[in-house]
């Protein structure tokens, strides 16, 4: 019979790394007395059923953590409740006496599911002073919004890129409706501690990426535009909260690269659909949408030491609250795929002498992907691309996609090139050159939904549709294996 | 196994100081095995020829000895050794004996990386180097531990606790009391104005680094302390320690004052004091040198260097692990922390509220666990499982110095196309 229980506590990070806690406790809801909440020791009543502790961090780059315990008859704690991964639990018994000693594993991660949604649901009613309808913007887009959930839902009459089995070194370009696409996944937005910049990611964990055989998870890095451009336009102003807590970066910075729109993604390619791409693909890989802030962007992940750090707390986290005590150490192969002017910010990480050499972008980062450099940018992203994938031993992958065939794209694949549009791949896989133009593109608007895409418009549609549709081809390259 | 405690010494007949009297009275309260020491006092040779005859492996090993933060503890370190005269060991001594392997450890098996050797004596663990010399004359125990604080065992009722002293110290060219008084020259309220002014100027500034007004702090904490402190031990007191400085050779008693090198009580802090409360000497350094030396007689035959310190019971019980108390050296993963041995009757965790006090209970379950049946190994699986380093580190959170591109403008919305 215990005579008397006794806890202690102390914090650690997901890698077992000390980390300094004010710790809390309650034993049946009443709360426990301790001396000094850095160092605690508590005396747990032989009555208690429950008890919970809470680890507050000392430093602002972690979250706090609560975790709950049954407690034995022998006085023996046991961690329960979702967050039960999330603590480990020692005991020393003795004569009347157990001591349990805790290991609280705090994360820099948290979910915020719940509050993205709610942020869905409060759009801004003006743009730059003016009024602006944009909830029945996004209703016209995605049918019902602002969601209930972040579930990506079958679309059933949408177009996805037709892909040929076998895969072929070069291949044309069609569409077609393909209702056996499924995202059958974990949706969840997370929220990063004490950065400037990521605050918010994006994850799609694909149920075929099983977290109970502790494999290191594959993963695609999608990075979206950069934000300049939108300084005095989205983001802020207009009554809309500081990053990240408004619409634009809940909707135009994240879900609108996560869903595809209501029915097709020929109606709104400013929605990427990127889970969706990749169960087209076949991909087995986790798809991680950081959300860049208004001012400074990626931040912190322009540095990819801490991009692969970033990457194993998430990865870290997302085993832990699937109940995985023991996460994988290492990731899996990680390609970063990059639109728009993001393809600058890409080509940026890649040629940082701060970044050269450095373990996860030399070793676990196996292809980069860049779906329409804008001319200004795709002299820098192919250097910066083939000089980061070295000579083909290093078995790495560079594929560009794109509407134009600037010069600087003929160094990717060597003359003579397809006939437009085509989806070529060097013979070893290592590179591709993807080219669909706007006449291209004007016609399978025209087949896949009937409508004559304005060559007025046509630039634009064809920069978001060259992300929304094309990225499906790179996804199929077998990268992540 | 009961632990083994080795007094260095004994108490002169009617001494006023009753440390091993009382030392002694702790450890066989708590059931430790108590080996006294020979009629001319312990040495290091003689507690390893007690050690080889115990031929098995030891646990905990106690020595208690007077000792001073300039790195001596009482006892030579061979039988030889005392026989030339010599009643302490330095770290000199050491790094002689082991260059020259006068004195070999016990044989292995005795002294084993499960054996934790812990010094009870004053302040000697502020010297890495005396602990890391010490370590390895015993032969690399699993760990060595030795006190950063004034240290004593305090008659408390029919029982006796050890308890440490916060301690500030001050350089004098006087004895506290002249020969055959009770009270220093002018008496103790001057005395004591003019200690807390001057520890006041030595110490203050690294109050004043350590928190605002920390040195208005400090100064409050100092005067509380000295306003009844006298010689005789209490809850404060103001404590003598000489360091005689002996002629060598042909050297004059002068020559051999000028000749001292600079020493110091403690290793350099690089750490510093994170509240007025903790300056003192073990977050503020005092070295000494010829020029603190004074004739310790008229004729000026001898020089001395006279040290006061103010100390301050810290009424709590000891923990005996690496923190503000004991300073260790290890050879192998840390073992179980300890309360060390309880004197009977006085209740675990007594000293109530405090995290030392949480510490204490933890060492007391631990305690417990052990004489449970609950093996070391299990114990220092446990402690081993603990998190180290620091979950933190390289943790960047600011965006490096690269600027948003500008010029951009190649993503605005596309047109929704209405399916027709």
């Amino acid at each position: 019979m215990t005579l008397f229980s006794l806890l202690t506590a102390v914090g650690s990070d997901w890698k077992g790394f000390a980390l300094t806690c004010h710790f809390s406790a309650t034993a049946d809801g009443v709360p426990l007395a301790v001396a000094d909440d850095t160092k605690p020791f508590w005396s747990v009543p032989t009555t208690a059923t429950t008890v919970t502790i809470t680890a507050t961090p000392t430093v602002p780059t972690f979250w706090p953590t609560t975790v709950t315990f049954d407690v034995g008859n022998t006085g023996a704690l046991t961690p329960a409740g979702p967050t039960a991964a999330f603590v480990t639990v020692k005991d020393l018994h003795g004569a009347g006496v157990v001591l349990s000693f805790a290991t609280v594993v705090l994360s820099r991660f948290k979910d915020v599911s719940d509050d993205v949604l709610k942020l869905l649901a409060n759009p801004p009613a003006t743009r730059q002073g003016r009024p602006a309808h944009v909830l029945q913007d996004y209703k016209d887009t995605y049918g019902v919004f602002p969601p209930q959930d972040w579930d990506l839902d079958d679309k059933p009459d949408a177009h996805f890129l037709d892909l040929p089995n076998p895969p072929q070194v070069v291949q044309g370009v069609s569409f077609s409706k393909d209702t056996s696409v499924h995202v059958d996944a974990e949706n969840v937005v997370l929220r990063l501690a004490g950065v400037v910049a990521p605050k918010l990611w994006g994850v799609s964990w694909p149920a075929t990426i099983d977290r109970n055989d502790a494999q290191p998870t594959p993963i695609l890095l999608f990075l979206r535009q950069g934000n300049a451009q939108y300084i005095g336009s989205f983001f802020s102003g207009d009554g809309l909260g500081p990053y990240p807590d408004n619409f634009d970066y809940a909707s135009f910075g994240l879900f609108d690269d996560m869903a595809y729109p209501e029915v097709d993604p020929f109606n709104q390619p400013g929605s990427k659909g990127v889970p969706y791409q990749a169960a087209k693909a076949g991909a087995k890989a986790v798809t991680v949408h950081p959300v860049n802030s208004l001012n400074e962007d990626f931040g912190v992940i322009e540095s990819t030491k801490q991009m692969g750090r970033i990457l194993l707390e998430l990865q870290a986290f997302m085993f832990r609250r699937a109940g995985i005590a023991t996460p994988p150490t290492t990731l899996g192969k990680t390609a970063i795929a990059s639109f728009s002017s993001g393809t600058h910010i890409l080509a940026r990480i890649l040629a940082s002498p701060d970044n050269r050499g450095e373990t996860f972008l030399n070793d676990t980062v196996n292809a980069v992907y860049f779906l329409d450099a804008p001319a200004w940018s795709v002299g820098d992203c192919v250097v910066a691309a083939l000089a980061w994938a070295g000579a083909p031993e290093r078995d790495k992958r560079v594929r560009f996609y794109t509407q134009d065939l600037w010069d600087p794209l003929k160094k990717v694949l060597p003359s003579p090139l397809p006939k437009e549009p085509f989806l070529a791949n060097s013979p070893d896989n290592l590179r591709t050159l993807g080219l669909v133009s706007r006449t291209s593109w004007i016609g399978f608007v025209k087949n896949a939904i009937n409508v004559q895409l304005p060559a007025a418009d046509a630039w634009q549609y064809v920069h978001h549709a060259t992300a929304a549709m094309l990225l499906t081809h790179a996804l199929a390259q077998d990268d992540f294996s | 196994m009961a632990d083994l405690t080795y007094l260095m010494n004994a108490d002169p007949a009617g001494a006023a100081n009753q440390f091993y009297t009382l030392a002694r009275q702790y450890f066989v309260a708590a059931g430790s095995t108590v080996v006294d020491a020979p009629t001319k006092g312990q040495t290091i040779e003689g507690i390893f020829n007690d050690l080889k005859t115990k031929k098995t492996a030891q646990g905990t090993i106690n020595i208690v000895s007077h000792a001073v933060g300039f790195g001596g503890i009482e006892g030579p370190i061979t039988l030889a050794d005392q026989t030339n005269g010599r009643t302490m060991t330095i770290a000199d001594d050491m790094q002689d004996a082991l260059a020259n392997k006068t004195l070999a450890p016990p044989e292995p098996g005795i002294i084993t990386d499960k054996t934790r050797i812990v010094l009870y004596g004053c302040d000697v663990g502020r010297s890495l180097n005396f602990l890391k010399l010490l370590s390895l004359l015993f032969g690399n125990p699993g760990e060595l531990l030795a006190p950063r604080r004034l240290s004593m065992f305090k008659q408390d009722g029919t029982t006796v606790k050890y308890r440490q002293a916060q301690s500030w110290t001050l350089v004098r060219k006087v004895h506290l009391t002249p020969a055959g008084a009770n009270e220093p020259t002018g008496g103790w309220p001057a005395f004591r104005t003019q200690f807390v002014k001057d520890a006041s100027d030595k110490f203050g500034r690294a109050a004043i680094l350590s928190e605002i007004d920390g040195d208005h702090r400090f100064t409050t904490i100092l005067t509380t302390a000295a306003s009844s402190a006298t010689k005789a031990i209490g809850p404060a007191f103001f404590l003598e320690e000489t360091l005689d400085v002996f002629p060598t050779g042909t050297q004059t008693a002068k020559q051999a004052a000028d000749s001292i090198k600079p020493l110091s009580n403690g290793d350099p802090v690089t750490a510093t004091a994170q509240s007025a409360a903790q300056v003192d000497d073990t977050t503020v350094v005092t070295t000494v040198s010829g020029t603190d030396a004074y004739p310790a007689k008229p004729d000026k035959s001898q020089y001395s260097i006279t040290l006061i310190l103010l100390a301050q019971i810290i009424d709590q019980d000891v923990l005996i692990a690496e923190g503000p108390g004991y300073a260790r050296v290890t050879s192998s993963k840390g073992l179980a922390p300890s309360a060390g041995p309880k004197a009977t009757g006085g209740g675990a965790g007594s000293g109530g509220g405090s995290g030392s006090g949480d510490a204490d209970l933890l060492q007391a379950v631990t305690q417990q666990l052990l004489a449970a049946g609950v093996s070391q190994d299990d114990i220092d699986t446990l402690l081993a499982s603990t998190p180290t380093g620091d979950a933190t580190e390289d943790i960047d959170t600011d965006a490096p110095a690269a600027v948003p591109v500008e010029g951009d403008t190649g993503s605005g919305f596309p047109p929704t196309l209405e399916t027709a």
